[in-house]
């Protein structure tokens, strides 16, 4: 199967801590550069995803 | 502040020049590999998607929406996260199967050429307005450029023709940079690298725009900060709320345009099949986003404190008119015009191989002459359609008549596109959903769509009752097209599922659906081709492509898979089959393609050459061993035990398909066999070297299912026993076949050595006759000879001296006797068939016996008619007599009667061997030819002398039997009836 663990993992925990993200990401007194830490955090997690396989599976 | 006409096309055709320059140096291999390969570039080619809406709709977008224009990104950015929910596996589809677009994939997924067509028109359409966005942004932004800035939006004063001469130029180098390479399968590397740099020239151009807005504008990030803080309507831009309706469409629009999009299916697809690629660009291409995402509000905002008039996706362009900068301006123009030229290009030249692949080809709108280049005919029905779709969105950019923004337009192209959405994720997930599901849900969708949405861009009025309800239903122009979108999608999906659960999917639809599943492996049948060879392949094909055409692409086919061009293995040719077929799709799409294949390559009808591919399905599994887990893993470990326990047998195993294909050959196979498993796996019985494939042809064809011993005659005249079983795999008359092949030389080699052990044990014990045979005439000679040494009568003499040659005879004939059958199959076993005189070799065996002076004398009849020829080995047959006669002599009392009598019945002779000897008890006859089987007290017998008998009859094609009682009951007696076949003299010499 093409579904990874970790994706669904990681899915299942940006459920789970939405509304903390929701509240930190548009707190009045937040940088407007905000969501885009948000984002490299989301680019990070990606990039350590991509050692997990060596093989070609295709 | 403004330039010229002719500088603003300059510059135009320059910018243009530098990607030609660049996609040509990458083609002509000038650039290094290392940069027009790397994953890196890749990654940037796939920046394809951000078009003209990422340099100019973006900032109408952020100010509608405040945070919301990252949705736009987001949507990309999600789909890439998660890669291996729906990208990886379209990879691997297109990748196996040479699918280069979305209607490449929908077509062989639903196995309908309608499909294709259908998908490929409503592409058509929904591109329109994207095409028209990306010149309306050109066109717009030299109006603005050229100093009419303040008449960019009345339509009556547009300079339509300027928008005409910018899709002139992008149409001659769209027509250059694509179809330069004709086959999807090879990656378009100039395309590729020209897409990369131009995605770098359009982050380097914002990303300054934005250090000099910030720096020139506010004096720095602090500055801007501040001014945030004392600005509202600044504020006010970001703290719009981002959740609602509207957002939710966004992301889902932005997030199927990911894939359904034709342009960026085509780089991510078409020009890249490396899974590593992907991956690569599943965090590359979300950073690339968010580099570009990131001057988004800083330009805004340096936007609303310079408040110019012009539209807000022009953002740009007025802080260089604001800032009196010319090359602020500049940079602006460069990113906007390189960000919409790309997007043409390669949507266009996607579009053109949709169309020639699903409306002209399977149509067959135009016949393709197959006695001329099949490549140019191609290229040039391409260019024509790349030219013709950039004239069509000209034609809807005149028809809006720039009365929408590019955001609405852009908007209105990805609604559009999101009808694929469904298609696009029934094909790894849903089996059930069918061809007419689909084409269902695309046209209820697509229908809804442009009543709602296409029809008012282009200016056409709605329905009044349409209307009305649009009014009612949806309140403001933002949830409005949302509300559409949703619409057109909800209609889209409950035809597609409803459909598709009422009705049924062919046969062909339930094989691709298993094909695309998320399942790495698929059902392979092993079918029979009717053609069987390379050449035939090659001589088929040409009557649908044209000989040269065929010739390539046979070759090429064969090259890929790195076979020979006398390739005849079945197994060979399905895959060549299969690879042409993938080939010819890169080329003709794969309706076309299945559709030659099928009629100039058919499979075999019968249905008794079909069974799984067990070779292929083992092939695959062993690729895709590490990435098994749970049971699957298990299931793959049992898999390899009972494999290699086969591979490590002693004994030969291989398994025959019913039209006598091998599909298992083991190592012991190959040791005794000499032939490796590469060069026979998947090729026919009948192909094997001599003498193997004769050997297990004829043993297949017997009715035995075991033959103990075999002599096979190897290349280099050396000689193998085997052991032959056949049995049918799985139980089934009419499967699989399974031959077992024993190497039993070395046992029959040490069988000959014990054999011929034995016979030296049997001289050994007529040594001591034999010393007194030979001792009697010495010593007549010896007195003959003394004798003569005091005769003077000639007469005496030469009496004297026939005297000593006669017993000179008398040694040799003793000592020739005992040489010969000393020799008896010393060697390696050969057996010369001949005939042979019976009486002489049964008096030659009673001769040897008698020269045992110290065994009980015994009378030896010889009754065999001395005319009697039997076809044998002399040598061997004088063993057979003499082990016989030994043991009637060890059975019998003294001065018993041996006798030996033959009678011939047709072409065979049998020849009794009877004494009065002791008898062997019938519980006893069935183990007496076995060896070191005796009833001889120990050390008087080696038990190997009848085993030798029954070794040698069955070598000359003879038989032994045993008979016992065959007198009273105080001499019981033995029969031996030995059967040999007939002899006859030579004739004709």
């Amino acid at each position: 199967m093409y579904i990874n663990r970790a994706l669904l993992l990681l899915m299942a925990l940006a459920f789970i801590f939405l509304p903390a993200i929701d509240e930190w990401l548009w707190a009045a007194d937040g940088g407007w550069y905000r969501p885009f830490v948000l984002w490299i955090a989301a680019i990070f997690a990606a990039w350590s995803n991509q050692f997990r396989r060596h093989t070609d599976e295709l | 502040m403004s330039f010229s006409l002719p500088e603003i096309l300059l510059a135009i055709v320059g910018y243009l020049m530098v990607l030609f320059l660049v996609a040509h140096l990458a083609d002509r291999g000038t650039l290094p590999r290392a940069i027009t390969h790397h994953p890196a570039t890749y990654v940037l080619s796939l920046a394809v998607i951000a078009c003209a809406i990422a340099s100019n709709a973006i900032f109408e977008l952020a100010y509608r929406f405040g945070y919301g224009f990252l949705l736009y990104y987001t949507g990309v950015v999600l789909m890439f996260l998660m890669a291996t929910l729906l990208l990886l596996p379209l990879l691997r589809l297109c990748r196996v199967y040479q699918l280069a677009s979305l209607a490449d994939v929908l077509t062989f997924r639903f196995r309908s050429h309608r499909v294709g067509g259908a998908v490929t028109l409503a592409m058509c359409l929904t591109l329109m307005p994207l095409l028209a966005l990306q010149i309306q942004a050109v066109a717009d932004s030299i109006h603005i450029l050229a100093g009419a800035h303040d008449r960019v939006m009345p339509a009556a004063q547009r300079q339509d023709i300027l928008a005409l001469l910018f899709c002139v130029i992008i149409i001659i180098f769209a027509i250059l940079f694509g179809t330069r390479n004709l086959n999807s399968q090879r990656r378009n590397i100039g395309l590729v690298t020209a897409v990369a740099f131009e995605s770098l020239v359009k982050l380097a151009a914002l990303l300054l725009m934005m250090a000099i807005a910030v720096s020139e504008v506010f004096g720095g990030f602090a500055g801007l900060d501040a001014w945030l803080a004392a600005t509202p309507a600044a504020q006010a831009v970001i703290e719009q709320p981002v959740g609602g309706d509207a957002a939710r469409v966004l992301l889902l629009v932005f997030f199927a345009g990911a894939v359904c999009m034709p342009h960026l299916f085509h780089m991510a697809f078409a020009e890249n099949k490396e899974s590593q690629d992907l991956r690569a660009a599943s965090w590359g291409l979300p950073l690339y986003l968010l580099l570009l995402a990131l001057p988004v509000l800083p330009l805004a905002w340096a936007g609303m404190r310079l408040s110019h008039d012009l539209p807000a996706a022009y953002t740009g362009l007025a802080i260089g008119i604001g800032l009196q900068s010319p090359g602020f301006a500049a940079l602006a123009f460069v990113a906007g015009l390189s960000a919409a030229s790309t997007a043409i290009i390669v949507a266009t030249l996607a579009l053109a191989n949709m169309c020639l692949n699903h409306l002209i080809l399977p149509r067959q709108l135009l016949q393709l002459r197959t006695d001329q280049s099949l490549y140019d005919q191609l290229k040039w029905l391409r260019r024509s359609l790349i030219a013709l779709l950039i004239l069509a969105g000209y034609g809807f950019f005149v028809t809006v008549n720039g009365k929408h923004s590019l955001a609405q337009l852009g908007l209105v192209a990805f609604s559009g596109t999101l009808q694929f959405l469904p298609g696009i994720v029934a094909t790894p997930y849903w089996a059930r959903a069918n061809r007419k599901g689909l084409v269902s849900g695309l046209a209820g969708g697509l229908l809804l769509w442009c009543i709602l949405l296409l029809l008012p861009v282009l200016g056409i009025d709605q329905p009044t009752w349409m209307a009305d309800l649009a009014g009612r239903w949806f309140a403001g122009n933002d949830t409005a097209w949302a509300a559409a979108s949703l619409a057109a999608l909800t209609v889209n999906l409950a035809l597609f599922i409803v459909v598709s659960l009422l009705s049924e999917p062919s046969e062909e639809e339930r094989v691709a659906a298993e094909i695309c599943s998320m399942d790495v492996l698929s059902r392979s049948p092993r079918r029979t081709l009717t053609l069987r060879s390379a050449q035939a392949f090659t001589e088929q094909l040409a009557l649908a492509l044209g000989e040269a055409t065929a010739q390539l692409e046979v070759s090429r086919a064969l090259r890929e898979l790195q076979f020979d061009h006398n390739e005849s293995r079945p197994y060979a040719l399905r895959r060549l089959r299969s690879r042409l077929e993938a080939n010819l799709s890169g080329l003709l799409g794969p309706a076309v393609a299945h559709s030659i294949i099928s009629r100039c390559i058919p499979f075999d009808n019968n249905p008794g050459g079909s069974s799984e591919d067990l070779f292929l399905i083992e092939r695959r599994l062993d690729r895709a061993g590490g990435q098994f887990t749970g049971l699957a893993a298990e299931l793959d470990n049992l898999r390899l035990h009972y494999r290699q326990t086969l591979d490590n047998l002693p004994i030969g195993v291989c398994s025959l398909a019913p039209d006598r294909e091998l599909l298992l050959w083991n190592r012991s196979m190959q040791s005794i066999t000499g032939i490796p498993s590469s060069a026979v796996l998947g090729s026919l019985l009948d192909s094997l070297p001599a003498p193997w494939g004769v050997v297990i042809t004829q043993f297949l064809g017997e009715g035995e299912d075991t033959v103990l011993k075999r002599e096979v005659v190897l290349d280099d005249d050396t000689t193998r026993w085997i052991s032959l079983h056949k049995a049918s795999a799985g139980g089934t008359p009419g499967g699989d076949q399974l031959v077992l092949i024993e190497d039993i030389s070395d046992y029959e080699r040490l069988e000959q050595e014990l054999l011929h052990s034995e016979r030296l044990a049997s001289i050994g014990r007529l040594a001591a006759g034999v010393a007194h045979e030979i001792g009697n005439p010495v010593t007549g000679i010896a007195c003959l000879a003394q004798n003569l040494a005091y005769e003077d009568d000639p007469a005496e003499v030469r009496s004297a001296a026939q005297d000593i040659l006669r017993q000179t005879d008398r040694i040799s004939r003793i000592v020739d006797s005992l040489v010969n059958f000393s020799h008896v199959g010393s060697g390696a076993g050969d057996v010369h068939l001949e005939p042979c005189n019976l009486a002489d070799c049964v008096d030659e065996a009673i001769h040897l016996l008698q020269l045992d002076h110290q065994a009980r004398p015994l009378h030896f009849e010889n009754h065999c008619d001395r005319e009697l020829l039997v076809h044998a080995d002399a040598q061997r047959l004088l063993q057979v007599f003499v082990n016989l006669l030994g043991n009637a002599r060890d059975a019998s009392n003294a001065n018993a009667q041996v006798t030996v009598s033959a009678s011939v019945d047709h072409q065979r002779v049998s020849i009794e061997v009877e004494d009065q000897g002791s008898g062997i008890p019938p519980a006893l006859q069935t183990q007496v030819f076995e060896p070191f089987f005796t009833t001889k007290e120990p050390g008087e017998g080696t038990g190997l002398g009848l085993a030798l008998v029954y070794s040698i009859m069955d070598d000359m094609q003879g038989s032994v039997h045993i008979q016992s009682p065959v007198g009273p009951a105080e001499q019981p007696g033995t029969r031996f009836t030995l059967q040999l076949p007939r002899g006859h003299y030579l004739t004709g010499l």
